[in-house]
């Protein structure tokens, strides 16, 4: 494991990543490093290749370029589960959960052991973990239920995700990462679409599963929102990095207000931003 | 109830089950009831035997269309080439019958076996295909393999027998499991029952919830930590292993194994259409499928080859009028006043995913919205 200049340990290194797709280039020469333990904000306008980098980082695309290191080991190309394996977990931007299997199943499938004989005695321990995940991703206030007095668990195996609301389903996409245990968490734009309140209680979860030692990286479109939250922010456009820095830094940067077109990147204070994107999808089924 | 459990809902699950159990009885005692309910086959016992030899093949169908389901109905990949399984397990029992001659269910188990490998060859190109693209692969892949044969010609090239038309092994003398039609209608009945409680327990598995997610959305499975590649080659490899002992056992029924007869691209669409209008993705929908389809088939065939003209027929007007198959009907009718999607963990697809987005029941079910009550509604109706 290295360390950046500054002497943090960097659990995630991205060297000279380049990603194209035919004659488009998502992601181009690319590099960055996320320190153990902090909140990184990885921003840039709509097409800047923010998820395309999640691709690469998580294994669903093979880079063209470049190189991907994980707490010391070479992940580049890996399949997407061996990704998961290794620590990492995501979210999508636009929820994407199992629309025929329960709340409680959907987290289930994600503890599930790939080794087709797996030892017996396997599920009650599932059962377990799926009830600690959802509690912990706050699922029990979505579903409609008061986690118990004793344990703060709550029952998630008879709601189906259609009847989740939008922060729900974000909530039931963070659960199921959570359920690998990840020591780094890619959250993709997860506060699109929510209300002021429900960014809130977004933003303290996810203080919260920083406070549990994980390490997270939150992409969005922009700093709204993300200001208070990350220490660090990480700005891509046109599949470059544009700046990086805190973020006061990043915000009175004049390339990255430029690329934003006149400052909306701090200016923006509207509730519902990015209900252009992905909302819609968003409930689709 | 305990509050983080989760309830196999009792009340629902003894209906359907105890009318497989029932069902089950029923054929066990068939061969017993046949001559009571129709004296004409008391007289006539070539009748009794032609009417069970029509439930052996119905038997055999059941087989062949739970081996797609757990491939195309729990792992979404729609195959239209199960007659490649099929065949390879009849040639196998056919070749190895006429050469080595061992044990009729030796023989018939190594059918199965290199169904499976051919299961697992298939996989290979299908894991890098999906939708129409996979569907294609595998019919060209059936169709390959016909002209493969009736170019190769096994019987006369390996000196099997006495070669038959278009490369048929005629194997009759020794691909031999009884002369009573009734211990062999027993056979087929114990392989379909057995069959079908392994794909059953497959399917409520965590490898079927595993292939449910992998249908349902495949980047999600793989975001979810599923290493989707190796669910995928099994599904195909069990899918191909009993696909196989189906082949393989009819070969033992007929005597024979022939391009033009067990690759017949018809047989892999009779298969789908089975399970399809037996209800996908719930194992249990094709059984009664398949003897549906042979039964209909049967009573059709004073019209000669008519008969699959208006039973295709038959079987498009039922696709469009019972969506979702014939057991999703027959789950509304055994348990009657439900909205939400059943908790019940593999009926839940049926009824949903064969109905487009917006469709009648889907939207029943619940609407995601953003407000307080309207969400609480489904799960209230779910737990009861």
């Amino acid at each position: 494991m290295s360390r950046t200049r500054d002497g943090g340990i960097a659990m995630l290194e991205v060297a000279h990543l380049s990603k194209a797709f035919g004659g488009l280039q998502a992601v181009s020469n690319l590099s960055f490093t996320v320190r153990e333990g902090e909140i990184l904000g990885l921003i840039g306008p709509n097409g800047a290749g923010k998820t395309t980098l999640f691709n690469l980082i998580t294994g669903m695309h093979k880079p063209d370029r470049g190189r991907i290191v994980f707490r010391g080991r070479e992940i580049t190309g890996w399949p997407p589960y061996r990704v998961v394996q290794a620590g990492i977990a995501r979210t999508f931007q636009i929820p994407r959960p199992f629309r025929h299997k329960t709340v409680a199943q959907n987290v289930e499938i994600a503890l599930l052991p790939n080794a087709i004989f797996a030892r017996t005695g396997g599920r009650r321990e599932r059962i377990a973990q799926v009830a600690a995940c959802c509690a912990r991703a706050g699922l029990c206030e979505a579903i409609g239920h008061e986690p118990r007095p004793h344990d703060g668990l709550c029952d998630c195996w008879h709601t189906y995700p259609n009847a989740l609301p939008q922060a729900g389903l974000r909530k039931l996409e963070i659960a199921k990462a959570l359920a690998n245990d990840p020591k780094l968490l890619l959250l993709d734009e997860p506060f699109a679409g929510l209300t002021h309140q429900e960014v809130e209680e977004l933003s303290d979860l996810v203080r919260e599963l920083r406070a549990e030692g994980r390490t997270l990286v939150i992409v969005d479109h922009n700093m709204r929102g993300l200001m208070k939250l990350v220490e660090r922010v990480v700005v891509i456009h046109f599949g470059q990095k544009l700046a990086e820095g805190t973020p006061e830094e990043v915000a009175h940067n004049p390339a990255v207000q430029e690329a934003y077109l006149a400052g909306t990147l701090h200016e923006h204070e509207g509730e519902g931003e990015g209900e252009d994107e992905g909302e819609g999808e968003g409930v689709r089924r | 109830m305990s509050a983080h459990t989760p309830q196999r809902s009792r009340t629902r699950k003894p209906g359907l089950l105890g009318l497989l159990v029932v069902f089950f009885a029923l054929l066990a005692a068939l061969p017993y009831l046949l001559p009571l309910l129709f004296p004409s086959l008391q007289q006539n016992p070539f009748l009794l035997s032609k009417w069970l030899g029509v439930l052996i093949t119905a038997n055999l169908l059941a087989i062949l269309a739970m081996s797609w389901d757990l491939l195309g109905g729990y792992a979404g990949q729609i195959s239209f080439g199960h007659s490649l399984f099929f065949g390879l397990g009849a040639f196998t029992a056919a070749i190895l019958s006429l050469s080595v001659g061992w044990n009729p269910w030796v023989i018939i188990g190594l059918g199965a076996l290199v169904a499976a490998v051919g299961g697992l060859l298939v996989a290979a190109p299908a894991l890098r295909l999906h939708g129409p693209y996979l569907s294609l692969m595998t019919l060209v892949a059936a169709l390959a393999f016909d002209r493969f044969v009736r170019w190769l010609k096994p019987a006369d090239r390996f000196d099997l027998g006495i070669p038959g038309a278009e490369g048929t092994i005629l194997c009759s003398l020794k691909c031999f499991l009884s002369f009573s039609a009734v211990t062999k209608y027993y056979y087929a009945l114990a392989l379909m029952v057995g069959s079908f409680l392994v794909l059953w327990a497959i399917a409520r598995s965590r490898i079927g919830l595993a292939l449910e997610a992998i249908r349902d959305d495949e980047e999600a499975a793989q975001a979810a930590g599923i290493n989707t590649a190796k669910f995928k080659a099994l599904a195909f490899a069990i899918s191909g292993f009993f696909a196989g002992l189906s082949g393989a056992f009819y070969v033992y029924h007929i005597g024979s194994a022939g391009p033009s007869d067990v690759l017949n691209l018809q047989r892999s669409v009779e298969a789908i259409a089975t399970a399809v209008l037996g209800g996908m993705g719930t194992i249990i929908g094709p059984i009664f499928g398949a003897y549906f389809f042979k039964l209909f088939e049967e009573i059709f065939r004073p019209l000669g080859e008519l008969r699959f003209g208006v039973l295709f027929t038959l079987a498009l007007l039922t696709l469009l009028l019972v969506q979702g198959g014939l057991l999703a009907r027959l789950r509304a009718r055994l348990g009657p006043g439900r909205t939400a999607p059943s908790p019940t963990a593999s009926s839940a697809p049926t009824a949903a995913q064969q109905r487009p987005p917006g469709g009648p029941t889907a939207t029943s079910a619940s609407t995601p919205t953003q407000t307080q009550t309207p969400r609480q509604e489904p799960t209230e109706a779910a737990k009861r």
